[in-house]
């Protein structure tokens, strides 16, 4: 029933998907090698006889261990703590893209509010409150920028307030 | 996923299964660094089981996170795939 070579050349695939897997976590990839061996077997034990070209086919069908391994980086590559970090690298990734982004409607429509809005009598406390609020949300500037933008305007608007009133009517 | 949502299947079983539906899997072997993708996810757990005929076998079943995972990917599919249909079909 068993073909001449069979162990042989079955162990000389295994040898070679441990070699091509040695990046893994052993864990995983004994994990692997093992269904991958249990898989063999099964393969071999639906055949009603079995050649040296059968197992040779079954090894065929199982794929060559350098794509497996290609695979296994593919979905198991990194260990956890690794993927989370570099996870974490991309979202600062793109908060950065945000940062370099020039301004964009959102940014001016904030400016004009804040800058503005003390203009137009209806407006000044919503149209303040809105714009500031625009400027927090939006990434385009730093804290500092935030801050800076959303206390000038009141101090400016103060000022002129007091210096209207001394003046006076 | 689908085919382990029905119910639990060991891997070569669910190999052959998969070259039924869609007629071949090139690189078999490449479903197991997949299945413990899915395993370290929590999305597939397993259970060893005795065989009649060789050794134990390692038996994966979707778990609840799997089955909502599976669901959130058919919905998505069903998009794509809708939206590609028309992209394909549509009249010049």
């Amino acid at each position: 029933m068993t073909a001449p070579h069979a162990d042989n050349l079955i162990a000389g695939y295994v040898g070679q998907l441990q070699e091509a897997l040695s990046e893994l976590p052993p864990a995983r990839r004994e994990e692997i090698v093992a269904e991958i061996q249990q898989h063999i077997a099964e393969a071999r034990a639906a055949l009603p006889a079995e050649t040296d070209t059968d197992v040779l086919d079954i090894l065929d069908r199982v794929g060559h261990p350098a794509d497996i391994a290609d695979e296994a980086r593919l979905r198991l590559g990194a260990p956890e703590s690794v993927r989370r970090t570099s996870e974490t690298g991309e979202d600062a990734e793109v908060r950065g893209r945000l940062f370099r982004r020039g301004p964009g409607p959102l940014e001016i429509a904030a400016l004009l509010l804040v800058g503005f809005s003390g203009l137009v009598y209806p407006i000044p406390p919503v149209g303040w409150v809105l714009g500031v609020a625009l400027v927090w949300l939006l990434p385009c500037w730093s804290p500092r920028d935030k801050r800076l933008g959303a206390y000038l305007p009141l101090v400016a608007a103060l000022a002129v307030g007091v210096v209207a009133a001394l003046i006076g009517p | 996923m689908s085919l382990l949502e029905e119910r639990e299947r060991y891997g070569f079983e669910l190999i052959q299964d998969l070259s039924q539906v869609e007629g071949m899997v090139t690189t078999e072997g490449t479903i197991y660094p997949l299945l413990s993708r899915l395993r370290r996810d929590g999305a597939v757990q397993t259970r060893w089981r005795e065989s009649a005929s060789g050794p134990p076998r390692r038996y994966y079943r979707l778990t609840p996170a799997g089955r909502k995972a599976l669901a959130t990917f058919r919905a998505e599919w069903a998009r794509f795939s809708a939206a590609v249909d028309q992209l394909l079909t549509r009249k010049r």
